[in-house]
Parts: C-alpha cells; structure tokens; sequence
C-alpha cells in the first residue's frame, strides 16, 4: 500500500515545470528568434559561409565560456579569464620565441609550462577560496590583478612577434574548409559536457553548486570540487590563449581586453543558474551563440558595434530576468 | 551496565563554540541493535552530539568507541566509511539533483570505460533506487528532483538514503517533525524495521509518543550535559519533561544513569 505524502499539487507542479523548462528551452528559443529574424532581414545570414564565420567569431570566448561554466554550475566566478589569457599567452609566446633563455623552447614544452603557470595561479585561487572559504570572486579578482602583472612583466608590455607556425595552427588552419578553431572549441565542449553528464565528478559539481553544505554532508568533499573548478577555468585560459595567439598571429599583454565579460554573459543567456547547481555546456554553446549571431547579424544589416553592444544587453537583460523568475 | 553487546561509546565529549559551550563532557552508549531516543529542550546539544558522530563537527574533546576500537571522525565521509549513517534535520539533500542522484550522493556506482575514466552506471543506480522505493513503499518517481517533492516526501527519501547499504548504526535527527499523523506513524514503522535489519539507532525527536513507541532507553540532555538515561518503561512523560527542564528527577526514580544538578 502506497501513502499519499502530501504531494506538491498539481496545478504549482506544472507552473514549476513550465519555468523550469523556460530556462532549458527559452535560450533555445531565442536562438532561433534570431536566426529567424536575421535569415529574413539579410540574405547573407543563413549561408555555410557565414555559419562557420560566426563559429569562428565565438570561439575563442567559448573556450572561455566552457571554463566559466564549471566555475558558475559550482556556485562560484573566475573574474581572472580575461588577464589569465593574456599572461599565460605572452608566456608561451616569450618562451616559443626565445625571449628568455639563450635558445627558443619547443612548442609543446612552452605549451606545458604555459598551462603549469595557468593551473598554477588557478590553484592559488582556488585554495585560497575552498580552504579559507573566500569567494571566487575575490580570490580570482586578486589573480587578474597578479596575471595583469605578470603578463606585462614576462613581454615587457609589447607584443611579440615571430611566432612559430605550429603554435599557430589551431588559431589559423582550417581542415576540409572548416577552420581548426571551431573543431577545438567543439571538442573542448563535447568532453566538458559528457564529464558534466557522465562522471561523478560532473554531479559533484552540480551537488555543491545546488546546496554546499548538504553535499558535504553527504561525504562530498566539497573543498577538492571548489579548488578543481577554479583550476579547471584557469586551464581554459591556456586553451583560448593558444587559439587566440594563432588567430592574431601574435601575442600581446593587452588581447584579452573584451574576454572577461562576453564569455560569463555567454553562460548566463545559456541558462546555467546564476547562482549555480543547474545548466550544462549546451546552454553555454547556445549562449555563445546568441551572442555570436547577434553581432553577426546586426553587422551584416550595417549596425555598427555601439548598437550591436545595445542589443547585448537587452537580450542579456532579458535572460537574467528569466534566469531568476524561472527559479522561484 | 555494560552487560550487552555495545557498539558505541562516546565518552566525555565535549564541544565549543566560541564561547558557548554546547557539549559539556556527555557520555553515550549505544547497544547493539537497541533504539536511543535522545531527548532535551531547544539547545541541549542533541544534534550537535550527534553532528560530532556524523562527523559534520569535531568534539574539542573526548572519545569516541565504535565497535570496540577508538576511532576520529573528522568528516562525514569518514563517519559513512564506518558505517554510520544520518538523517539530519536540515535533510542535507541536493534540491537540484534528482532522488536517485540523491540516493546515491557519494557513493554512485561506476564502472571503467577506459584507463582512468570511470562513468556512472545511472542505470543500476535508478533500478536500484526505484527497488528500494518500492521495498519502503514510497511512492515516487526516482527521476523527480528533489525540490518539487512535499515535505514529507524529502523526509523519506533522506531516510530511505540510510538504507542503501547496510549500515552498522542509523542517527535520525527529528525524523518525525513537520510530518502527518499517517507519515509519522510510516517512518515509526521504517525505524522498527531498520533495527530489524540490524542497525542501532539514535533517535532525537521532539515527540516523546513517538519516540517511547520505538524507544529502548531514552537519554536526556540539558544545557550540553548529559542528565539520566531512562528505560523506556521508567520514561513518563513527567519524568522526561522534569530531566529536559531542570536537569534532575524530582520524584527521585530512576537509578540509572546519574542525574546531575542542573546549571
């Protein structure tokens, strides 16, 4: 014999469900409002072209936005991204190029000091905030500051130049016209998701975003999930810094400026909750996207950046608005 | 005293906070399949007595026996890899996550895809959850998430959590608190029969019905002291209400435990 506990009834249990599903579906819809409006305005939206031109534009903050949604989903921020990018960038770069010991460092050596120096700096924010319980957004606003440094100090503030082919490939090459750039963001993607959906990791991370102090009673050790996020974010950066340095076939302390705020708006219009436990790498692609294809768009109809910004934050008004109503 | 099989012993714990003293060296004894009520008023210190078992605190001081070998909790995971399950208060579940997520919470099966990656197998994990829902007769879809459940639902599933594996000792925080008439009397029922299963359990309730229904002996604290153990049928409401109040037995009764002078 089955009890009645005294359930939800079933008029709320729907509202709850249609908010809910507001916040996995209405990013999708948005989308495609977009699309939608922008196929029938200009004629040169919807091609094969300028699909793989928008996955090109967006993919070097969605690098950075895969990074950031670990951080979000755990109920915490990495402010660091923009900066982080930049250092360990003209890191790689100094190194690659020679700049500080008598001969050059082979690209991959530079790669793995780079996401050393990366991890490393991830790792102190990290600490700092899962052992001493200092939020994220004070521990990783201290590494902007302390990549900021860095990274004008290790290229002496210039750009550097002369950087080896085989660091640009992922950031310059394309294979069977579709440019390297878009498959390694997909792929950075792909995995993300599938650690999200797959690994008990992934849930972790949903449980302490969703409630820290249930999911350490339940034996989570919640403390190695905030330090592993943080490092994780940081470990982006040196993705994007690769990729960015092939596209702008350089490296300088400054190319980060503009990759702080659009990747962390990204994972918001996606649907991932403001405030942590709920949303996935899907939603961050979409809210790439939308980004994505809203300056695409506007663009090509001859709007200029100032009233591409505009119809930024409208839209991004409008998804944290939904974002909150749609949780209660 | 120690007559029966014992399968915990705290001793002299004692905990602060800042300058308030929550536990002021309390004793325990927990028999072997026996079921302790824990009784006392607001902030006697029962659930922070049972927080340093469930490892959620560490006591400042005193011993903690189990099963014959002194052992430290210093985390909840510990106290799980000893057996030793609870129920808290707060229900300690994750709203976002679904019942089976919640069911299995730190402890999901996984099974190796490759060298060094291991998945879950949501699949065992929600034919399991969805056996033992129906074996408690709790009558809920394992897919829902937790924050649409009713209140009484989220009790149970945090109940049902205790009984995935096998545990040696169950602590149920208030178990009862916030429920039905009906609902209560079912997790009565599921408490009887977790003892039948053969675990030990610790009860706190607020509810002295509920609690001498099922309980042994039950053990009253005052004001972060331990002030008499009563068995059950030694335990009128008076007698209880008199230790919870003042800390000693007016109408001198009881001989077991040592009623102190209240503070």
């Amino acid at each position: 014999m089955a009890y009645d506990w005294g359930a939800v009834s079933t008029s709320s249990d729907l509202i709850q469900n249609l908010l809910r599903k507001s916040a996995v579906y209405g990013p999708v819809i948005a989308l495609i409002g977009i699309y939608v409006v922008f196929s029938i305005m200009t004629d040169r939206f919807l091609t094969y072209r300028n699909q793989l031109n928008i996955l090109r534009q967006v993919s070097i903050i969605g690098i950075l936005a895969i990074g950031v949604t670990f951080a979000i989903l755990c109920a915490e921020i990495d402010l660091s991204i923009a900066q982080m990018t930049e250092f360990t960038g003209v890191l790689i770069a100094a190194l690659v190029t020679g700049m500080y010991f008598s001969t050059t460092v082979p690209v991959p050596i530079a790669v793995l000091i780079g996401l050393g120096a990366g991890v490393s700096l991830g790792a102190i924010a990290g600490y700092i905030t899962s052992r001493f319980d200092v939020p994220s957004f004070m521990s990783t606003l201290a590494v902007l500051f302390l990549a900021d440094g860095l990274g004008l100090i290790v290229s002496d503030g210039r750009p550097i130049g002369g950087i080896p082919d085989s660091l640009q490939i992922i950031g310059r090459e394309s294979v069977a016209s579709i440019p390297l750039i878009v498959l390694f963001f997909l792929s950075l993607l792909l995995v993300s998701q599938l650690i999200l959906s797959y690994t008990r990791f992934g849930l972790y991370i949903y449980a302490v975003g969703g409630d820290r102090q249930a999911a350490r009673l339940m034996g989570i050790n919640v403390m190695r999930i905030r330090f592993a996020v943080l490092v994780i974010s940081a470990a982006f950066t040196v993705f994007a810094a690769i990729a960015l340095i092939g596209r702008i076939g350089s490296a300088n302390p400054n190319m980060g400026s503009g990759l702080l705020l659009p990747p962390i708006a990204a994972v918001i219009l996606g649907g991932t909750n403001l405030f942590g436990g709920e949303g996935n790498m899907i939603g961050t692609l979409v809210g790439v996207l939308i980004l994505g294809a809203l300056a695409n768009g506007l663009n090509l109809m001859g709007v200029g950046p100032s009233g591409q910004l505009v119809a930024q934050g409208i839209i991004l008004m409008i998804a944290v608005l939904m974002n909150v109503l749609a949780r209660g | 005293m120690a007559d029966r099989d014992t399968v915990l012993e705290m001793e002299g714990i004692t905990k602060t906070f800042g300058e308030i003293v929550a536990l002021d060296d309390v004793d325990l004894t927990l028999h072997r399949g026996e079921i302790l009520g824990l009784a006392g008023d607001n902030g006697a210190g029962k659930s922070t007595l049972i927080k340093c078992l469930s490892g959620a605190y560490e006591p400042d001081s005193g011993r903690i026996v189990f099963d014959g070998e002194e052992v430290t909790i210093e985390n909840p995971r510990e106290a799980k890899a000893l057996g030793i399950e609870t129920t808290f208060q707060e229900l300690a579940l994750a709203p976002n996550l679904s019942i089976t997520q919640n069911v299995f919470l730190g402890r999901e099966e996984t099974q190796r895809v490759l060298p060094l990656v291991s998945v879950m197998n949501k699949g065992t994990m929600e034919t399991r959850t969805r056996e033992l829902l129906s074996d408690l007769e709790i009558d809920v879809d394992p897919d829902k998430r937790v924050d649409d459940l009713s209140g009484g639902q989220r009790q149970l599933v945090a109940i049902s959590r205790t009984m995935l594996t096998d545990p040696e000792i169950i602590i149920m925080d208030e178990p009862t608190s916030a429920l039905s008439v009906e609902a209560a009397e079912r997790i009565l029922e599921l408490i009887e029969r977790m003892r039948r299963e053969g675990a030990s359990i610790i009860l706190i309730s607020h509810n002295f019905e509920h609690m001498r229904a099922v309980a042994d002996r039950i053990q009253i604290l005052h004001t972060g002291r331990d002030v008499g153990v009563l068995d059950v049928e030694e335990a009128t409401r008076e007698n209880i209400v008199d230790l919870m109040v003042s800390g000693t037995l007016e109408s001198e009764g009881g001989d077991d435990g040592d009623p102190a002078v209240s503070v």
